[in-house]
C-alpha cells in the first residue's frame, strides 16, 4: 500500500473501524511511514483530549434528582433555591405569634422594671438563651458549609462506602462502636442519605463526629443530622419539649428558617438542621427511633467483639 | 409505566446520565442549557421507553439520539439537513490529506494542559453538525456505524464530517500553537 491508498483509510484504522485484514495491511505501512504514523498519532491525541476534557466535567449532585422529579412530573424542573413555605399558615402565624410573646415576656422578666424572681436565676435564664442561640447558630453554620461542599468539591468522607448503611457500619467499626453514628432512612419524608464525613458542630472538643447529610431532591434542601458524643452544652440550652408525643427532645432553637433540634441518648448528642417545617422535623425525628435502635445495634456490636 | 419498566428504564437509561451530561455539556457550552438538554432528553426517553427494544445498538447510542434531536431542534436546525461538504467521498478525504501539509506541531511536542480553554472554544465555534459527530466520536465513543445511527446519515457522512471538524479543530489548533510560538519569542 502507498501513502495515497493508506490514506483513504487511515482515520478508520486509527478508530479501529477497519477489518482485520485492511488493518494489517495499514499498520505494514506506518512501520515504514513516518508521515502517515504522525497523522494517526495526532488523531489519537486529539481524541484522548477531548475525551479527558469531557471527564473533567463535574456533573451536578442534585441532577439526577431533578431528572428523576422531571420524569415523575412529566416536565423539566428548574433548580429552585427559594425557602420552603411552611404548609401550614395558621401554624406561621401563631409561631409569629409566640415568639412576639417571647421577646414581650423577656423583656418584661429583664428588662427595666427589674426581675421578680431574682439575678442570680435571671443571669441563669438569660445565659441559656444566648447559649441556646449560639450553639444554634454554630450548627446551622457547619451544616450550611457541608451543604455549599456538597454542591461543590463533595461533602463525603473518601474512606466511607456511599450508601447509608454502610456508613453507618463503616463509622462504628472505625470508632470501635464509641461513636454511635446513626443515618436513618428519611426517605418517607423526601429526603434521601446523600454523603457523611467527621464534621463536628461541637468543634475541636469533640472532634470524634459524625455527620449525615440528605438532601431533598424536588427542591434541593438539605438536611443534617449529628452524632456527637455527649456535648453537654446543650443542656444549658434551656429544656424546650415542644410536643409532649417527642419528651427526647432536649432542646430546639430557630436560626432563621433553620431548625435545630437535639437531645442526649446513650452518652451521644443527636442534632438535626435543616430548613424543615418544623412539625415534620418533630414527626421525622420520632420516626427515627433512633434511643431504640442505638441500644439495639451498640449490642449487636459489643456482641461481636466479645470471644 | 409499572415499577418493573421503570426499573429498567433506571437500570439501562439512567445509568447514562453522566454520559449525557457531559454530551449536553460539550454540546452547548452552558450548565443550564446543558441540564435543560438531559431532562429534555431523559423525559422523551421515557415516554418512549416502552416502545424501545435493546436491538443492534442498545441505550447508549438511542440515548444519545435523542439528546442529538433535543440539541438540534433547539439549535432551530434539522439534523437532516447536511451541508456540501458532507458529500465528501473517502477518495476527496485522501486527496484533500495528500494536498495538505501535515500538522505544525507533533502531538508529543505539545502541552495539551494549556490547550484546555482553547479546545473548549475550538469545538464550541464548530457547527452543529460537526461539533455533534466530534464528540460523538471522542467522548460517547461510538463507533461509526453507531454515530451513523444517532445522527441519521450514512457511513460516508460521518466519516467525512468528522475529517471536517477535525480538520477545523487542528487548525485552531494551530493557530493558537503559532500564537504561542510568537509570544514566546517575544518575550
Amino acid at each position: 500500500m502507498n501513502c495515497k491508498t493508506v490514506r483513504k483509510y487511515l482515520f478508520a484504522f486509527a478508530d479501529g473501524q477497519l477489518g482485520v485484514q485492511a488493518n494489517c495491511e495499514v499498520l505494514d505501512h506506518l512501520k515504514m511511514c513516518p508521515p502517515c504514523s504522525k497523522i494517526v498519532d495526532e488523531h489519537q491525541a486529539v481524541r484522548s483530549k477531548l475525551r479527558f476534557s469531557a471527564e473533567q466535567i463535574q456533573v451536578p449532585p442534585l441532577l439526577e434528582g431533578r431528572v428523576r422529579k422531571a420524569i415523575q412530573l412529566g416536565r423539566t424542573v428548574k433548580e429552585d433555591t427559594r425557602r420552603p413555605r411552611a404548609k401550614n399558615r395558621i401554624f406561621r402565624i401563631v409561631a409569629l405569634a409566640a415568639c412576639i410573646t417571647l421577646i414581650v415576656t423577656g423583656t418584661w422578666y429583664f428588662g427595666q422594671w427589674g426581675n421578680p424572681i431574682g439575678n442570680n436565676n435571671s443571669f441563669s435564664s438569660n445565659r441559656g438563651l444566648n447559649i441556646a442561640q449560639s450553639t444554634a447558630l454554630k450548627v446551622r453554620k457547619l451544616h450550611v458549609l457541608c451543604s455549599r461542599k456538597c454542591d461543590g468539591a463533595g461533602h463525603h468522607h473518601e474512606s466511607l462506602p456511599s450508601d447509608r448503611e454502610s456508613v453507618v457500619k463503616a463509622i462504628r467499626s472505625q470508632y470501635n462502636g464509641e461513636l454511635l453514628a446513626v443515618a436513618p432512612d428519611l426517605s418517607g419524608y423526601g429526603f434521601e442519605f446523600e454523603s457523611a464525613n467527621f464534621c463536628s458542630p461541637a468543634g475541636s472538643d469533640n472532634d470524634v463526629s459524625a455527620h449525615a447529610m440528605y438532601v431533598d431532591y424536588a427542591n434541593g434542601n438539605r438536611f443534617s443530622l449529628f452524632s456527637v458524643p455527649h456535648w453537654d452544652v446543650i443542656d444549658q440550652c434551656g429544656k424546650n419539649t415542644p410536643d409532649r408525643k417527642n419528651p427526647f427532645i432536649h432542646s430546639v432553637s430557630q436560626c432563621d428558617d433553620t431548625w435545630v433540634l437535639a437531645w442526649h441518648e446513650n452518652g451521644m448528642t443527636y442534632i438535626c438542621c435543616g430548613l424543615v417545617d418544623p412539625e415534620k422535623l418533630l414527626s421525622m425525628v420520632s420516626d427515627m427511633q433512633i434511643a431504640k435502635n442505638d441500644v439495639e445495634r451498640y449490642d449487636a456490636f459489643a456482641d461481636r467483639g466479645r470471644p | 409505566m409499572s415499577t418493573k419498566i421503570t426499573r429498567r428504564f433506571e437500570e439501562t437509561v439512567l445509568c447514562h446520565l453522566d454520559l449525557v451530561y457531559r454530551m449536553a455539556m460539550k454540546l452547548a457550552g452552558d450548565p443550564h442549557e446543558a441540564e435543560d438538554l438531559v431532562q429534555e432528553t431523559f423525559l422523551r426517553a421515557h415516554r418512549a421507553f416502552e416502545k424501545f427494544e435493546l436491538r443492534d445498538y442498545g441505550a447508549k447510542p438511542w440515548l444519545l439520539r435523542i439528546l442529538h434531536n433535543v440539541f438540534y431542534t433547539r439549535c432551530g436546525q434539522t439534523s437532516r439537513a447536511p451541508s456540501l461538504l458532507d458529500d465528501l467521498s473517502l477518495e476527496d478525504i485522501a486527496i484533500e490529506l495528500e494536498q495538505q501539509p501535515l500538522p505544525s506541531f507533533s502531538p508529543d511536542e505539545v502541552d495539551w494542559e494549556q490547550f484546555d480553554e482553547e479546545l473548549k472554544d475550538a469545538v464550541l465555534a464548530l457547527s452543529p453538525e460537526y461539533r455533534s459527530v466530534l464528540l460523538l466520536w471522542a467522548v460517547s465513543g461510538l463507533s461509526y456505524k453507531e454515530i451513523a445511527h444517532v445522527v441519521k446519515c450514512p457511513l460516508g457522512t460521518v466519516m467525512s464530517r468528522l475529517y471536517r471538524a477535525r480538520q477545523q479543530l487542528g487548525e485552531a489548533l494551530n493557530e493558537f500553537a503559532r500564537e504561542r510560538r510568537i509570544n514566546a519569542r517575544q518575550a
